[in-house]
């Protein structure tokens, strides 16, 4: 699946995540991240299932 | 008679047993080692911080120690660079970044402190890329050709062992940070199992990914240092406790029935003819040695390059946060940019990388016990070091250079498994190739052993470049 974003959608996510970026960074970030989404992509065509992830939770003390 | 050159490219092995005999003292030796990083420092740039005066005095104090017969063993008096992410007490501890350019750390890395332990003599911090974060390691060249990177993001390592300023270094590796410098540069570098060594009091890059190993000019040199850094600690929840074995004991055993897997798929896809050459070529010697080669299939290994940018972008930007917000304009731009990017992915990609990292490290398991393999053979890096300006490779595809060396580093990452780069040539322009060999979960000594087969067949290790 191929996300696509606009400047505005990064926008709007950088307010979401407080991360008060001026339009010339955001303009700078959108092209970026549409290729690292675009690359990301690729972990859509897995089929996982009941796969859990690699970060299970451990109540040992140490 | 020996000189200071001679003195600071000789083998952790071999200065070694010159000082056990006092033949050498670790006052010569890490006098020499200063005198070569005077001479060459100007130009490969490696060091952030030098400890000479602190150096000096640690060699008198093994020298006497050794007079006294109190020898801790090989590394005692032995001169090791640490990259500047490993904490030392009283000592800056950069990560090369303005953002701590102010911190120096009130404790020493496990890692530091196990080195100090067996009697090393730290030499000083040399260069990271900023934060672990890249393969460029400005301001650092390589010593084979100035025009080109060190490879990153443990450059200064990898460039400080070439140019003869230290006999062994530390780095750290997250998508191949230890083995592309090691293969741009023409040393031998390990990323140990992840949990071998400790993590305690190295900067992170990624949580899940970063691994904590030696960088040396010889595969023996890397057995010895990993001995003295492995072990379970506290203070890392990574760390394994389990035993440690000798490392050496087994080194020259040789490959005779070793069953080696050769990736049929992702390692050997767009990379450098002459690398390939190389690569295949140290195949077919382990092959002559003994060994039995099976070509192997790992399916999901396609997914692997996905999979380790959303985990380590995911990772490093939630360690970065306050810092990133506090204060976005002492990042270096590139790393600005990496780290405001990973706050925009999701928390469902970093789980679904996280997935998908189960699914791959299962497949690599299953390649190892349906083959019998004691260990893949891949190359470390699709070409040789990149120019300073040169963002990308095109071997029958355009693609960055840092995602093409992760693409051939990263799954080691993502498994843990442990991952030895050790010189196997040199391009027609003279710029080294490596290739990584690729283990058992713990079995370093496999590795390790097969390393050094190969290495003792060959000479590129003791090739030295033109400063």
């Amino acid at each position: 699946m191929g996300h696509q974003v606009d400047q505005e959608i990064v926008a709007n996510i950088c307010r979401m995540v407080e991360l008060g970026l001026p339009p010339e960074r955001v303009e700078l970030l959108t092209p970026h991240l549409q290729g690292i989404l675009a690359l990301l992509a690729a972990l859509d065509e897995l089929d996982l299932a009941e796969v859990e992830p690699e970060t299970v939770f451990s109540a040992e003390w140490r | 008679m020996t000189s200071t050159t001679d003195l600071s490219y000789h083998s952790i092995r071999e200065a070694a047993g010159l000082i056990q005999a006092r033949s050498l003292s670790p006052v010569e030796l890490t006098q020499a080692c200063l005198d070569r990083i005077a001479q060459v420092e100007p130009k490969v740039q490696a060091f952030v911080t030098l400890l000479a005066e602190p150096a000096l005095a640690a060699a008198r104090q093994a020298e006497v120690a050794i007079r006294r017969d109190d020898y801790r063993g090989p590394l005692h008096g032995i001169p090791i660079a640490l990259k500047d992410l490993y904490h030392m007490q009283g000592i800056p501890t950069t990560a090369s970044s303005k953002v701590r350019a102010d911190y120096v750390p009130t404790y020493d890395a496990a890692a530091t402190e196990r080195l100090a332990d067996a009697g090393a003599i730290l030499l000083g911090k040399v260069t990271t890329h900023e934060f672990a974060y890249g393969i460029v390691s400005p301001p650092t060249r390589n010593p084979w050709d100035l025009e080109r990177i060190p490879g990153g993001s443990s450059g200064g390592s990898g460039a400080a062992l070439a140019a003869g300023e230290c006999l062994g270094a530390l780095g750290s590796d997250t998508g191949g940070s230890i083995r592309i410098p090691s293969s741009f540069c023409g040393v031998t570098g390990l990323k140990p199992t992840f949990g071998r060594t400790s993590k305690y009091g190295v900067t992170p890059l990624a949580y899940s990914l970063d691994h904590v190993g030696p960088m040396t000019r010889t595969v023996a040199d890397t057995a010895l240092m990993l001995q003295a850094i492995s072990g379970g600690d506290p203070r890392d929840r990574c760390a394994a406790d389990r035993a440690v074995p000798d490392f050496l004991v087994s080194l020259h055993d040789g490959v005779q029935g070793m069953v080696l897997g050769v990736p049929t798929n992702v390692y050997f896809d767009n990379i450098d003819p002459e690398v390939e050459r190389a690569v295949r070529q140290a195949i077919a010697l382990l092959e002559g040695e003994g060994a039995i080669v099976k070509e192997v299939m790992l399916p999901s290994l396609a997914y692997a390059l996905a999979a380790e940018f959303a985990i380590f972008m995911s990772e490093a930007s939630a360690y970065h946060q306050r810092d990133l917000r506090a204060s976005p304009d002492l990042y270096t731009p590139d790393v600005r940019l990496f780290l405001e990017l990973g706050e925009l992915l999701p928390a469902t990609t970093y789980l679904k990388a996280q997935r998908a990292r189960r699914l791959i490290k299962h497949d690599f398991w299953q390649a190892f016990e349906e083959h019998g393999l004691s260990a893949l053979l891949a190359p470390t890096t699709p070409g040789t070091a990149p120019q300073h300006d040169q963002a990308t490779y095109n071997f029958g595809a355009e693609e960055p250079t840092t995602v093409a060396c992760v693409r051939l580093c990263g799954p080691a990452n993502l498994t843990g498994l442990p991952a030895l780069s050790v010189p196997c040539g040199f391009s027609s322009t003279g710029l080294p190739i490596g290739f990584q060999i690729i283990g058992r979960p713990f079995d370093e000594a496999t590795v390790l052993r097969i390393g050094q087969t190969y290495e003792a067949a060959t000479d590129w290790a003791s090739r030295r470049p033109l400063l």
